[in-house]
């Protein structure tokens, strides 16, 4: 009895293990404690965990193997012109709510131009909003479209 | 004689009682069910078909997503259907890991229905005991592979991340912490009064009936049917293992009946038995690569070049998974068939059923562990409604099918 009481009074005064989601939606109190450093997450991440990806738009040399491998075809492709090499080129854009984080894309990618990082809140109401799309700005700003 | 009348009791497709969708017609005579009819085909995502649309490492992500609790089985099974068409070699270290994660796999998976078994029989308390321990493996799968689930761990060939180092200690701090709270599951699951009332003698499935209907995996071995892919026909690192062998209730001194009771029995002693494996192999794992070919462009290169057909067969957690492909010098495969062990369990609910009360039917509904969204690999759209197929004709279908496949290959 004794310890049943201990452990309800455990968890109403303990520390909550969940965190609020999507931060940017919760109350300003919570995201000021969340960009102070107080979140919780269930375990500390370990490495290699499979988070938010990220994509280095100067190292991709455009060869289109992770489009290839990719399960979920959460990416895609458009063309830029190549001003280094001169040569018309590709690079690509992730979209993060298809993306199953097997991390093929990482593992095939010759350059490493792609990477997993530990980050997980990612939540969000968008599915295509703009911070769910990596790499669309570089995409506005380096696109070639078509008859130019 | 009275002239008694049956009803009919619809339960599904959507029901609190039921965690995936499916349709149950059961002729009931007051509390006493007497017939049971089985719908299903309410969760068919074609998963098979977009499989041949995709190329061979595709469709590994794919085909995890058939099941999320057994998504090692499903992936390994297709893994060692293509390796066998394709004369693929896994190394030894492979083998051993992929037996961890399956293990690792078939522990969360236990848990999870024991808990969703106690919350059918009211016993909430027993519901989030379990789910909490079932906290601690979810967070060694995710140390290991990144993700909690869906691991993404295997590939053809071989798998794609190691255990070395601080994950190799993180498992065996699990596996530790399991071997100290065994004793404690044990007591709680065999021993409880309440749950031995809800679950003795309810749902009995007998040993002719499983041997007849074809029952797999925990639900055949509860009716004392020794039957265990990792004993009979071992892959991984499954032959290494000297003392490996079906768990049936005679290992705790007990004749088998099929009841509830003895699959919550079979189940307990499984966790036990994962743990030793897991120890088993974290001491013995063998140095080495982790993959025979770790380029994936290369590896479907390779397979593009194979003409063959492949079975693979895998124990998964709920009984046999078996996967059969296709391969026709093409970037993706042919065919993909897929068996899922609910698909073999499906028909033992009609005995199970009979004779049962109405308040037990939620209850033997989850005793086999049912994988709606595994089995659902057809439905039926053609047409308005029902349509019976009689033996001669399924007989038929499958040959003219079985034809096709033989002239394509």
């Amino acid at each position: 009895m004794l310890s049943t009481v201990s452990r309800i009074m455990q968890q109403f005064f303990g520390r909550r293990s969940t965190n609020v989601f999507p931060v940017k939606y919760a109350p300003e109190s919570v995201i000021d404690a969340l960009a102070g450093g107080d979140i919780h997450p269930p375990i500390s991440m370990p490495e290699g965990y499979r988070g938010k990806l990220s994509y280095d738009f100067d190292k991709c040399i455009g060869c289109g193997m992770c489009l290839k491998v990719c399960p979920a075809k959460a990416l895609e492709d458009y063309p830029i012109m190549d001003t280094e090499k001169n040569r018309p080129s590709k690079r690509i854009v992730f979209y993060r709510g298809k993306c199953t984080y097997c991390e093929e894309c990482v593992k095939v990618c010759p350059v490493g131009a792609i990477k997993l990082n530990p980050d997980f809140m990612m939540a969000n109401y968008e599915k295509y909003g703009d911070d769910q799309i990596e790499g669309i700005e570089k995409r506005r700003e380096f696109e070639v479209k078509e008859g130019q | 004689m009275s002239n008694k009348e049956t009803y009919k009791l619809q339960i599904g497709p959507t029901h609190p009682a039921f965690k995936e969708p499916v349709r149950f017609e059961f002729e009931v005579d007051g509390e006493h069910v007497l017939h049971a009819d089985i719908d299903m085909g309410y969760t068919h995502r074609g998963i098979e078909h977009v499989s041949k649309e995709r190329n061979f490492i595709q469709i590994i992500y794919l085909l995890e997503r058939i099941c999320g609790i057994c998504s090692t089985s499903h992936p390994m099974a297709y893994c060692l259907a293509v390796e066998n068409a394709a004369e693929i070699e896994v190394p030894a270290r492979a083998k051993y890991i992929r037996t961890i994660v399956g293990e690792l796999e078939r522990l969360h998976s236990h848990l999870l229905w024991a808990g969703v078994a106690a919350h059918e029989v009211g016993f909430d308390t027993l519901f989030y005991t379990t789910w909490d321990i079932r906290e601690k493996v979810m967070d060694c799968l995710e140390v290991i592979s990144g993700n909690r689930v869906n691991y993404a761990m295997l590939t053809i060939g071989g798998v794609r991340r190691d255990i070395i180092g601080e994950v190799a200690e993180a498992v065996n701090k699990t596996v530790e912490y399991y071997s100290d709270l065994y004793s404690q599951l044990e007591d709680i699951m065999l021993n409880d009064m309440s749950l031995r009332l809800r679950t003795e003698n309810v749902g009995i499935l007998t040993y002719d009936e499983a041997l007849k209907l074809c029952a797999v995996g925990p639900t055949a071995r509860a009716s004392g049917l020794a039957k265990d892919v990792r004993a009979d026909y071992a892959v991984n690192a499954y032959p290494d293992i000297p003392w490996l062998k079906a768990i049936t209730p005679n290992d705790v001194g007990k004749k088998p009946v099929g009841d509830i009771y003895d699959r919550i029995v079979v189940r307990v002693l499984e966790i036990k038995q994962s743990v030793d494996i897991i120890r088993f192999c974290m001491e013995n794992m063998p140095g080495g690569e982790i993959v025979a070919e770790p380029k994936a462009v290369k590896v479907i290169n390779q397979l593009k070049k194979v003409k063959a057909h492949g079975i693979g067969r895998y124990e998964g957690p709920r009984g046999e998974v078996s996967h059969y492909d296709i391969l026709d010098n093409n970037e993706c495969p042919v065919g993909v068939k897929v068996k899922a062990p609910t698909y073999s369990n499906i028909i033992s609910w009609v005995p199970m059923f009979r004779g049962a009360e109405i308040a037990d039917i939620p209850i033997i509904m989850s005793s086999i562990d049912p994988c709606i969204a595994c089995s659902d690999r057809a439905s039926f759209v053609e047409g308005e409604g029902k349509k019976t197929v009689s033996f001669g004709e399924l007989r038929k279908l499958s040959m003219e099918k079985m034809n096709k496949i033989r002239r394509g290959l």
